[in-house]
């Protein structure tokens, strides 16, 4: 159990370190990363990739919109999703994230088992 | 099997990703790269400011000679300072670059005809047909020729290399994160700056300010409905001169190189040929300014006063950047547009100066006689001569294989409208040649400008400046004031250029151009001001021929205050480029009312005869008129606009005399009507009918009839899809040819006005903001502002430590 929280906690302080020197999907890829040395099942893999860019996502972009007033993120979101509410822009942006991490979290998990 | 299900997960997660990372095309709509876009590190979210811009406290660059201090004021302002030039130049090329880097980039790519590049991948032919235009007017041709112009003299290779050395240093600095918000949204990334790109910009606002030609319009009518009936319309000079920008009556000196041309036609006969309307959208009517400059005589500092307030697009980022240069030898304050060195429009510790368009014609148009469908070859004074066909490559997003177009250039000009552009046969042989087609170096007429300390420097500016020609107001500390239509005039014959001219005639080919000196100009004249607001620059005793739409309405209005007032202030000044005086419904309204006898839509009838033709933002009697006066227009030009040719109709100036003067004028029968004749009276009454149930419905939907919501004026970005960008429905008044010039897409992109007393007192504002970044507060926040017609007061520092308002920032750039 408290690895499961560690797990996440190391996915998202990598995921965000690597997103700031290079590109956005270094971040997902640490999921993949953690998961692939760190044991566990499948089903945590997923969930500490889902939960730590997912969470790590919601935090960065919260703050970004609470402390700018949310002035571009009403632009944006009506743009491109048709609404201006922070709230759809910030859930759609940690939702993109936690999938994604979901899915390099399940994969590196997956990869563990075989190499085993 | 355990292999099997790892391979589908990966394939599936990597499949994920990489939709994520770049850009899908469903439908022509482009769906940006979302986790790129979304990445709260890197993506947009890292362009939402807290409360200032992001830039760099300092740059190092091994180019710079000495250090240069940028001070940003409240309205974040840049007021730079240099101990050289080319550090100057270097300067406003990183500072510029840093608040509007992707409306440079994307302006330079539409003069060039490279949009294709950007967004083929969604908009497809359509923007290829834009870039194929611009080529074809010669935009990026002429900006080549300008830039070899600007490289074999030291100055200008100095000032450009500079520039964009500058631009660059901002470019090298970016990484993804750092991009403008349009780079990430379109996902693609800018490119190096090159000089070329400076001569484009330029050449880009010469496009802008040259409009469209009357050429083909009026080959048309003159052949359809006989010369009366084109003088009559569209008369080169009217019989009721209205104040032309030099005062009536002027004498003028003779070019020594030419004898006079105004009255020499020499040919009389026009091509009996007319074109199916151009699937091309026209530069909009309008892109007109005032400017004025009153001598200290009629001020109540005795010091002159200059005003500007050029007429162009409403968009976001804003067309004009504000700044402050300082160098040893001059300090200029001013506007100036992204992509070009120099202040465009300004004051320094001597002068002021402004500029409004010329409106002459500056585009002729020619039949050309080809042998045969290869277009080799075509004929001139009796043989065939070998046309030069010229390969152009487009590159096309999302394409691996280029365009290819072929040009086709004569001694007449650029084939302009050839197979795939248009059906027409007469469109396709028709040749054009544009002033602006040529190398220039407008450049030298502003960096001049900005170092100018008196009159003789400004006249010798002034010089340089090409096409298209533009009026150029200038006041002096000293107290002269004045002002120069200056700009290339080539020394026409009688009528030359007012239609399509014959192709197979060398005599037609253009000649030469009068001298700098003989342009038209006035220097302190006797009533005290000069002043242009687009109306024909001389009366008809210049010697010279020359055609164009000319402004009748704001000028008179100008003028008149200008004579009314006196011991004037810049608040009176203020006042008059606010002035919302509609002077054509003051000539048309009363006629209109007095021949009305519809019964009903007394509501309508009440709301005209109580206004007091100021078009102000709350008044509903604009909404009626105008609304009135465009439907009685296009009932009495049915005719022009319905036939499917290339057309025009006339200006409103001419409409009103000739309405008042031949009601019963043929042009006026409504030609939907096959068994009646109507003259203007009858349509007087159907329009009024017409257009009043149209208000009707208008405000069924919601909306009211105060001016300003009928006119809507909105200010939006350059890519107008993004609408979220833009701003709508700003609550402001005034209108076409009317002094406050605003109207429902464009209007004053900068007012400023300048008291040149011992200490310069000058006051501006623009419909925008110094960022770029619509995630910024600096984005839009002049608007409301420049919307309650109010100004700012210019901080006009007078050494870096200056400290009378405040600074918000500081850059250092050193070597």
């Amino acid at each position: 159990m408290k690895a499961f929280f560690l797990k996440i906690l190391l996915i998202a302080i990598l995921a965000w370190g690597m997103q700031y020197v290079s590109v956005w999907f270094a971040g997902p890829l640490m999921a993949l990363g953690v998961n692939l040395f760190w044991k566990g099942s499948s089903t945590q893999g997923f969930f500490t990739g889902f939960l730590g860019l997912g969470l790590l996502w919601f935090a960065l972009s919260l703050y970004a919109d609470l402390s700018t007033g949310g002035l571009l993120t009403g632009k944006m979101g009506l743009i491109l999703f048709k609404s201006d509410s922070s709230a759809i822009v910030i859930l759609i942006t940690s939702l993109i994230g936690a999938i994604a991490g979901g899915l390099c979290g399940w994969l590196g998990a997956m990869a563990r088992k075989l190499k085993n | 099997m355990k292999v099997l299900k790892l391979l589908i997960l990966a394939s599936i997660t990597f499949a994920f990703l990489l939709f994520l990372n770049r850009t899908v095309v469903i439908n022509g709509t482009a769906l940006p790269p979302f986790g790129k876009l979304l990445d709260p590190v890197n993506g947009f979210w890292a362009n939402a400011e807290k409360d200032v811009p992001h830039l760099k406290t300092s740059l190092q660059s091994d180019f710079l000679k000495g250090e240069v201090t940028v001070r940003y004021d409240e309205r974040w302002v840049p007021h730079i300072f240099t101990s050289s030039a080319s550090d100057a130049y270097f300067a406003q090329g990183y500072v510029t670059a840093a608040h509007r880097l992707w409306q440079m980039e994307f302006q330079t790519h539409a003069a060039a005809g490279r949009l294709s590049e950007i967004l083929y991948h969604t908009a497809g032919d359509k923007v290829l047909k834009v870039d194929r235009m611009m080529r074809r007017n010669g935009l990026k041709r002429s900006a080549e020729k300008s830039l070899a112009e600007f490289q074999s003299n030291p100055e200008a290779k100095m000032i450009v290399s500079s520039y964009t050395e500058g631009v660059n240093a901002y470019i090298e600095s970016l990484s993804y994160r750092d991009y403008p918000v349009e780079y990430k949204l379109l996902n693609y990334q800018p490119e190096k700056w090159t000089e070329l790109k400076c001569a484009l910009l330029l050449k880009y606002m010469a496009h802008m300010l040259t409009g469209e030609s009357d050429d083909i319009a009026l080959t048309h009518q003159v052949n359809k409905y006989g010369k009366d009936f084109v003088n009559l319309f569209y008369p080169d000079f009217p019989v009721d001169m209205t104040d032309p920008i030099v005062p009536s009556g002027t004498a003028f000196e003779k070019d020594p190189k030419f004898s006079p041309t105004a009255d020499t036609l020499v040919v009389d006969s026009v091509p009996a040929v007319a074109v199916t309307k151009l699937p091309f959208e026209k530069t909009p009517e309008g892109y007109g300014s005032n400017n004025w400059a009153v001598a200290g005589s009629k001020t109540k500092s005795g010091s002159p006063i200059l005003c500007n307030d050029p007429h162009l697009g409403l968009n976001f980022p804003s067309i004009w950047f504000e700044m402050q240069i300082t160098t040893p030898d001059y300090n200029v304050y001013g506007v100036t547009l992204p992509g070009a060195p120099a202040v465009i429009i300004g004051f320094n510790d001597h002068i002021s100066w402004g500029v409004t368009n010329g409106t002459r014609d500056v585009k002729d148009f020619y039949t050309v006689k080809f042998k045969d469908d290869t277009r080799a070859e075509y004929w001139v004074d009796g043989n065939w001569e070998k046309s030069v066909i010229q390969k152009d490559t487009f590159y096309l997003r999302g394409e691996s294989d280029p365009y290819i177009d072929n040009i086709i250039h004569t001694r007449f000009g650029t084939m302009l409208y050839d197979e795939g552009l248009t059906e027409d046969k007469t469109a396709q042989n028709l040749a054009c040649t544009w002033i602006a087609d040529e190398s220039s170096n407008e450049l030298f007429t502003f960096v001049n400008l900005n170092k100018a300390k008196n009159f003789d420097e400004y006249a010798a500016a002034l010089a340089y400046f090409n096409c298209p020609a533009q009026n150029f107001v200038f006041a002096s500390k000293t107290g002269d004031v004045a002002i120069w239509q200056q700009g290339g005039l080539y020394a026409h014959n009688k009528e030359q250029g007012r239609f399509i001219q014959d192709g197979t005639l060398s005599q037609n080919i253009w000649t030469d151009k009068v001298s700098p000196t003989y342009t038209p100009h006035v220097k302190n004249p006797e009533r005290g001001f000069v002043s242009s607001a687009n109306q024909h620059p001389t009366d008809s005793l210049y010697p010279y021929y020359y055609n164009g739409r000319f402004e009748y309405y704001r000028n008179r209005r100008i003028n008149s205050e200008l004579t009314r007032l006196s011991g004037i202030t810049p608040e009176d000044m203020m006042k008059l480029q606010n002035d919302n005086y509609n002077g054509i419904a003051a000539e048309a309204l009363p006629y209109m009312l007095q021949n009305l006898n519809v019964d009903g839509f007394d509501k309508y009838k009440d709301i005209l005869k109580k206004w007091n033709y100021f078009n102000d933002a709350e008044q509903a009697g604009p909404a009626v008129f105008e609304d009135w006066w465009n439907e009685l227009v296009k009932m009495m030009f049915e005719e022009l606009l319905t036939d499917n040719l290339e057309n025009q109709i006339p200006q409103q100036y001419n409409i009103i005399r000739v309405m008042k003067a031949q009601p019963d004028h043929f042009i006026f029968d409504y030609a939907l009507t096959n068994n009646k004749k109507e003259n203007v009276k009858d349509l007087i009454n159907m329009s009024f009918k017409s257009s009043c149930e149209r208000l009707d419905s208008f405000q069924v939907h919601g909306k009211s009839l105060a001016w300003m919501d009928y006119k809507a004026t909105s200010v939006q970005h350059l890519l107008f899809t993004l609408k979220p960008f833009g701003r709508f429905n700003i609550p402001t008044g005034g209108g076409k040819n009317i002094v406050n010039a605003t109207a429902g897409r464009w209007g004053p992109s900068w007012k400023m006005i300048v008291s040149l007393e011992k200490e310069t007192k000058a006051y501006g504002v623009y419909p925008g903001g110094q960022s770029g970044n619509p995630g910024s507060k600096f984005y839009d926040n002049f608007l409301d502002q420049w919307a309650a017609g109010k100004y700012y007061e210019l901080w006009f520092m007078q050494s870096e430590l200056d400290e009378k308002q405040p600074v918000l920032f500081t850059q250092k750039l050193f070597k």
